[in-house]
């Protein structure tokens, strides 16, 4: 069985309509950021707290929400999470009274008070002070760019400098508009999600690096007249079997997790099953084109083709 | 075969077999159920075995079996580098201490950094508990309570002090909350106190309060009080936040120096309104909780249902305590936990060695007082600065959630690789399990932790270690098709596409050493799963399909390869 047999598409020629949409995704995802006033960080960087509980009998939840924010927890947020009787509870502000060694264990009081009844069982919670919050999304911040400045280096030792800028703006492409993507659904970035960030700047410039390996390859075997543009499409199409493949593979063991894995992964997966599919996109679109193009301008340069 | 396919042969099948070893505590380990245990509890042997098992087995993160992680923080502000150090080890020694004897299996207590002390407490079954039983500094002090001549002197002293600050205009808003307060602090106190003279603050009720007496119209100061609660001031729990504020502002300072104000713990409502009491204390402690040589925790004598703490001092806390209690008979004694009174007995006659502290304490605060006062105090104070905490619940269902979603992903993938290359697809899913297996014995082998996303990153590895065989295969049929024979195929194919494979695997290796660096916790469990991951999925792609290929097509130059 084979899904491509020899592929011969002009990649480099659908450029021009890739760019846009590429653009229209990422014009869209920084418009959504701007009116959000940034990515919408979760506790693990602004501090807070953050409460999954399970309730039987499976309480209103409004009440839940009105029982909170007049109990003293003014803005709590409250959602439903997996399944009808279990509550995401989220309170970044400073409680009005309570323990403040304990403002999980109080939340839970007020909840048990207003709702005589119903057994509130703590599945989850997590607190996370401003401090340390501050410091985490420092370590967030440098891990990304730690993570894409290693990238360029290594691409740029083994290949050349210009693929390793290539990749990396690729690269950068994913993580902005799965960034862009996050914002529009009003999904919380949280430290999970800076690791499935990680993790498709992984996957992607894999994908990246195998197309740009073969245009390597092309560039040694160029035939005679035969263009830049020509080999970087001969190569993506010579690895295009394998890099819808691998994509195909890794998305269903992504996409199986994001389905079945449970709400805790829900968003971490989902970054992933996303990521993958626009990593893959951008290897093809995005990192081989700019190549094309950084060369077509080279040879435009009068005082370059001299060099070439 | 020649010889460096039957090394590389001989190679695996060890890495298999070691693999296999290596699984097997986890293996026995899962297999343990509840009548083993059972069993195990009568036969010392059994339980050995099984704790040997769960030894060796693949550690479970705390998101996994349900837990608690702690980032504390100490206070070291002011303390030189040595003494903070000093500081922060001795935290950790009596924090280790006193989990000990809470009964919490295979604690994790170490510092981090300068001031910082990681827990983790892994099966933990109660949160608030076990963070008050950490995050309390436990400082044990008694105090003498000032009479009430000194009260008296203190009250009026506030409500001049707190007037000025106040000024003419300051009135109106806390006036009204104010008024509030002494409309409801009114009828139940009226009830409750028919011997008491008229209550200030129900007096009270048509002065603009927050003007004249900004603090005895919040606060119920009577010498009657004592009574209740051993103190002469009473905050009704509407006005407990606002006194709070008055007194950390400057008008404290009116405070002698001698004496100092500690809140009761607990809410009390000794005439049926709620509310606490307000101490004013000697400043100076007159014994403090390091004298103590043992506590422990029994039923209270005089309140069915509750317990008490009795304690027993060193010979020099008992003359200390026996010439305080002697000389102050028919005084108050207050008894204060991290700067908040928890009982104030009156001493009827002389103390020496020995004591109890009382005041409402269920059994399980009772014996965490204990505890923690055998364990000793903090020497400085702790803050929890961060708290993830899992209930085994979460966990249980996280694991069976993940497995299977994760089965799912590989049997598709299983399915579609043997469809879609065949039998060399075979060859790829025997590598997919081998890879498996490599994975786990390392996670086992070298105690590295097993967490939810840590099992998503096992799957997600499947998903890319098809990758390289698929690089492989590709090439391989693209070499068919230049008319290769299937064994020149084979060889071309492995060559042109080992550099492409090490190439795209580092990199992904990069983002997963950065993530190690970067993580904690489940993140860090992640970054384990993916970059062993990727190390034995290259392992398996580039000498393990290979031997078995090489071998399907040795001598058979005309061997026809289905792909």
């Amino acid at each position: 069985m084979q899904f491509f047999k020899q592929t011969n598409v002009r990649f480099s020629a659908m450029f021009r309509y890739t760019i846009i949409v590429s653009g229209l995704l990422i014009v869209a995802g920084l418009v959504s950021l701007v009116a959000h006033g940034g990515p919408r960080l979760s506790i693990d960087f602004t501090g807070g707290t953050v409460l999954q509980v399970k309730m039987a009998p499976a309480p209103d939840i409004g009440r839940v929400r009105s029982l909170l924010e007049s109990g003293g927890y003014a803005g709590v947020q409250v959602q439903d999470f997996g399944s009808a009787d279990e509550f995401l509870i989220t309170f970044t502000g400073t409680a009005k009274s309570g323990s403040e060694l304990d403002t999980a264990g109080a939340m839970k009081a007020v909840l048990e008070q207003g709702l005589p009844g119903t057994a509130v069982e703590m599945r989850r919670e997590e607190s996370v002070g401003p401090k340390i919050g501050g410091e985490l999304k420092t370590a967030a911040f440098n891990s990304m760019v730690a993570a894409l400045g290693l990238i360029i280096i290594y691409v740029s030792v083994r290949f050349i400098f210009k693929y390793g800028i290539a990749a990396v703006i690729a690269l950068i492409h994913d993580v902005t508009i799965t960034l862009g993507v996050f914002s529009m659904l009003n999904k919380e970035i949280s430290l999970s999600i800076i690791a499935a960030f990680l993790t498709i700047v992984g996957y992607s410039i894999n994908d990246t690096i195998v197309v740009f390996d073969r245009i390597r390859e092309n560039m040694k075997l160029r035939k005679r007249g035969e263009s830049y543009a020509a080999v970087v499409d001969r190569s993506i199409n010579e690895t295009l079997s394998r890099t819808v493949i691998t994509s195909l593979t890794t998305v269903m063991v992504s996409a199986m997790l994001y389905f079945f894995g449970g709400p805790v992964i829900h968003d971490f997966t989902f970054a992933l099953t996303f990521g993958i599919v626009i990593g893959t996109y951008s290897s093809v679109f995005v990192a081989a084109p700019i190549l094309v193009w950084w060369h077509e301008k080279r040879v435009a340069d009068p005082r370059r083709r001299e060099a070439m | 075969m020649n010889r460096s396919q039957t090394v590389q042969s001989l190679l695996i099948a060890v890495l298999v077999l070691l693999s296999l070893w290596g699984l097997y505590p986890t293996w026995r380990a899962s297999q343990v159920d509840d009548q083993m245990l059972a069993r195990a509890a009568s036969d010392p042997a059994l339980q050995a075995k099984i704790d040997g098992w769960k030894a060796k087995a693949i550690r479970k993160g705390l998101d996994l079996q349900g837990g608690m992680y702690l980032v504390l923080e100490v206070n070291t502000e002011g303390m030189s580098g040595a003494q903070a150090s000093d500081a922060l080890n001795r935290v950790v020694e009596i924090l280790r201490n006193r989990v000990d004897q809470f009964g919490v299996s295979e604690p994790d207590i170490k510092p981090m950094g300068d001031n910082r002390i990681i827990v983790q407490l892994p099966g933990l079954q109660d949160a608030a508990r076990a963070k008050s039983l950490i995050g309390s500094t436990a400082r044990l002090e008694f105090r003498l309570v000032r009479p009430w001549e000194d009260a008296a002197f203190v009250a009026t002293k506030l409500d001049e002090a707190l007037k000025v600050a106040a000024g003419p205009a300051a009135t109106a808003e806390p006036a009204a909350a104010a008024d509030a307060a002494a409309t409801q602090a009114a009828p139940g106190a009226d009830e409750a106190l028919d011997d008491l003279p008229a209550l200030p603050s129900a007096q009270d009720a048509s002065d603009p309060a927050g003007g004249e007496r900004p603090f005895t119209s919040r606060v119920i100061v009577d010498e009657q009080l004592a009574q209740y609660g051993g103190s002469y001031m009473f905050v009704p729990s509407e006005s407990v936040d606002e006194v709070r504020r008055l007194l950390a502002g400057p008008a404290a300072r009116v405070i002698p120096r001698d004496m100092e104000l500690q809140f009761g713990m607990d809410e009390r409502s000794p005439f049926g309104q709620p509310g606490v009491f307000l101490f004013l204390l000697d400043r100076t402690p007159s014994l403090t909780g390091d004298r103590l040589t043992t506590a422990t925790s029994k039923p209270d004598s005089e309140k069915p249902g509750m317990f008490q703490v009795n304690f027993s001092l060193d010979r020099r806390g008992s003359r200390i305590f026996g010439e305080t209690t002697g000389a102050n008979e028919g005084r108050f004694l207050a008894i204060s936990l991290d700067g908040k009174v928890k009982s104030a007995p009156q001493i009827i006659t002389k103390i020496t060695d020995s004591g109890s502290i009382t005041g409402a304490f269920t059994s399980a605060q009772a014996s965490d007082l204990a505890l923690m006062l055998r364990a000793g105090a903090l020497p400085v104070d702790v803050r929890i600065e961060e708290e993830r905490t899992v209930g085994p619940s979460l966990g249980r269902d996280s694991i069976a959630q993940g497995l299977k979603a994760g089965w799912i992903g590989a049997v598709i993938v299983v399915v579609f690789m043997v469809v879609y290359y065949q039998a060399v697809g075979l060859v790829a899913v025997l590598a997919l399990v081998v890879n498996m297996l490599i994975m786990m014995a390392t996670l086992a082998q070298f105690g590295l932790v097993l967490t939810l996303p840590g099992i998503a990153g096992i799957f997600l590895t499947i998903g890319m270690a098809v990758d390289a065989n698929v690089l492989i295969n590709e090439r391989i049929r693209e070499e068919l098709r230049r008319n290769k024979t299937a064994r020149a195929a084979v060889d071309a194919g492995y060559q042109n596409a080992t550099r492409t494979i090490i190439d795209s695997n580092v990199t992904t290796l990069i983002v997963g050493v950065v993530l190690l660096w970067f993580g904690t916790g489940p993140i860090k469990g992640f970054a384990v799963t993916l970059s062993i991951g990727i190390l034995t999925s290259m392992f398996t792609a580039l000498v393990l399909t290979r031997v078995v290929l090489e071998a399907y097509t040795r001598n058979r130059a005309n061997a026809t390869l289905r792909i």
